[in-house]
């Protein structure tokens, strides 16, 4: 179930927070309703999901009660080899089989995959890390890891949540007016986000790239790429802010996801803003247990390039995302020999035009669906293509659409902070007088009713994200 | 769990509001949405005849996607709006 179609916002939150708010054993409502939710898209995956969380239960508490180290590695290993032999299976089987060893396979042969897998495999993995270096307590029952597993709504796009952070909160939590308050608006923002610039920016990124990028004009190639770089952020960062609006209301504090990745002046930085939740993860679970920069210049580039493929193949069972996390690694290295310190010494406007760039040629690969399609996708922005007529800007882009593109593009920005409306934004906390309550309230119920019209529209409503 | 009186009452408040859609949908005249959108409204989804779980609630979002309160007005001052304010023709 998608947080922004009609069955969700007007069937299944409305009955889920009634239930939550009125009935006693809050735990048990959430994981039944969680289940229910992932039962709803997934169908018998339910049983898949529940399996997962099991094994974790049992490696976790095997992992806990183990005294040696040695021990303890053993029961570590078997619980990630297994959690990544179902995350395999079920999202790169079909890829192994078909783009690695080139066999012909029958689409039968190969898996669905079930919504959010990446995730909540990421998730699980994290948890058995954190037990075995005693960062946290094992789950004290079934049930408890399996309500951070499967909470609805960070279980199929994150953000990734700790283990740790949230143990306390599943035992014993307070919630008040504000904490809710501040939910709710967060739910309301990202759902804007997703319903108002989202799915129209989409409209005009799908248009230029399932077009032969041989009959787009330079200017419409430009388009469409800025218009992909708009809808995956709001796309991602409102599915986010939806889920940590959402965990708010429920009383749980999850991770910020985005900081306006956009302003960035590096790669480096970027991915400081970016899916904070995954880069943390790869970061603790992966770069520094691999040694870091702690051996020398060659080892880091190494690692950094590693942990980049293994990012891009987390994003898609392609040769397209290796080679989108190959391109972010290798800039990533490159700021590390030397192109970081020029860019310090460069105004600031230099490194924004150089993060853009690498970054929107990143999506070129992200969105194509080959190599050739990317390259021909490039050679129609940079160089342009030899054609009589070509498919101008006024064929992808409606006066509407080119509205919400401006808006998105400011909102991209902090523009917020310092005025009276940064409560709006995701970084701050929140004020509470009576008089901004209400200011607030009627800015929720008009951005609700405006999201209505979208939702009830029946527009176009893809979670980019769903398919990790 | 610790919970305000006024945590409840605003998490009420909210469910309500966002119920309005579905718990009005009686009242809509789906009749007239058929007719305007053209198309026949998908009809409530049956479990007994479902082949599978997620078949079957993929027919229940269309039913909810259909039937929702308010809809029929909203569809058409957005087409309004599409055609008075942006000048963009029609999908």
């Amino acid at each position: 179930m998608v947080f922004s179609t009609a069955a969700f916002l007007y069937f299944f939150l409305p009955l889920f927070l009634v239930s939550y708010v009125l009935l006693p054993w809050k735990n048990a409502v959430a994981l039944a309703f969680s289940l229910f939710f992932f039962t709803w898209g997934e169908g018998a995956y339910v049983v898949l999901l529940l399996l997962v969380i099991f094994v974790n239960y049992l490696a976790g508490s095997l992992i806990a009660q183990t005294d040696d180290d040695s021990g303890r590695r053993r029961y570590l290993a078997i619980g990630v080899v297994a959690n990544l032999l179902v995350l395999g299976y079920y999202k790169y089987w079909g890829f192994l089989l078909t783009d690695f060893f080139g066999i012909d396979a029958d689409a039968s042969a190969i898996p669905q995959l079930p919504l959010g897998i990446s995730f909540f495999i990421f998730q699980s993995i994290s948890y058995l890390i954190d037990v075995a270096r005693r960062e946290a307590k094992p789950a004290r029952g079934y049930f408890d890891l399996a309500l951070y597993i499967a909470m609805f709504p960070q279980l199929i796009a994150g953000p990734i949540v700790r283990y740790g952070s949230v143990a306390r909160s599943l035992r014993e939590r307070s919630i008040d007016f504000a904490a809710a308050f501040r939910g709710i608006q967060l739910f309301v923002l990202g759902l804007s986000y997703k319903v108002l610039i989202a799915n129209h920016v989409a409209e005009v990124a799908d248009l230029t790239f399932d077009a032969n990028p041989a009959h787009l004009g330079q200017t419409t190639a430009w388009l469409g790429i800025t218009a992909y770089t708009l809808q995956i952020f709001f796309d991602f960062a409102g599915y986010s802010l939806m889920a940590i609006g959402l965990g708010r209301v429920m009383g749980f504090s999850f991770p910020r996801n985005f900081n306006y990745p956009y302003i960035a002046t590096s790669i480096t930085e970027f991915w400081r803003r970016w899916h904070m939740s995954l880069s943390s993860w790869f970061r603790d679970y992966f770069y520094i247990p691999l040694g870091g920069n702690r051996n020398g210049p060659w080892r880091t580039y190494r690692n950094l390039v590693l942990v980049f493929l293994l990012c891009g193949l987390w994003h898609g069972a392609a040769w397209t995302f290796v080679a989108w996390g190959a391109y972010h690694g290798s800039f990533l290295v490159l700021e590390r020999i030397g192109l970081q310190r020029l860019l310090t010494r460069v105004p600031a406007l230099v490194g924004h035009a150089y993060l853009l760039l690498v970054v929107m040629i990143g999506w070129v690969l992200f969105r194509a669906d080959s190599f050739a399609h990317a390259v021909s996708y490039l050679k129609a922005m940079f160089l342009g293509f030899d054609v009589r007529f070509p498919m101008m800007p006024a064929e992808v882009l409606s006066h509407e659409n080119g509205l919400i593109m401006l808006i998105g593009l400011l909102l991209s920005l902090p523009l917020l902070e310092g005025t009276r409306w940064r409560h709006w934004d995701e970084n701050e906390a929140g004020t509470m007088n009576p008089s901004q309550i209400v200011i607030d309230v009627i800015l929720m119920v008009l951005l609700l009713t405006l999201c209505s019209v979208f939702v009830m529209a029946g527009t176009y409503n893809p979670f980019i994200y769903f398919r990790f | 769990m610790q919970v305000t009186r006024s945590y409840r009452w605003l998490v009420l408040g909210f469910s309500v509001l966002l119920s309005l859609p579905l718990a009005f949908a009686p009242l809509g005249d789906h009749a007239a949405r058929a007719a305007w959108e053209k198309r026949p409204l998908t009809s409530i989804a049956d479990v007994t005849d479902a082949e599978s779980a997620d078949l079957f609630f993929g027919d229940l979002e269309s039913f909810f996607d259909d039937h929702l309160f308010g809809a029929l007005f909203l569809n058409r001052a957005y087409r309004q709006l599409q055609l008075d304010v942006f000048r963009d023709p029609p999908p």
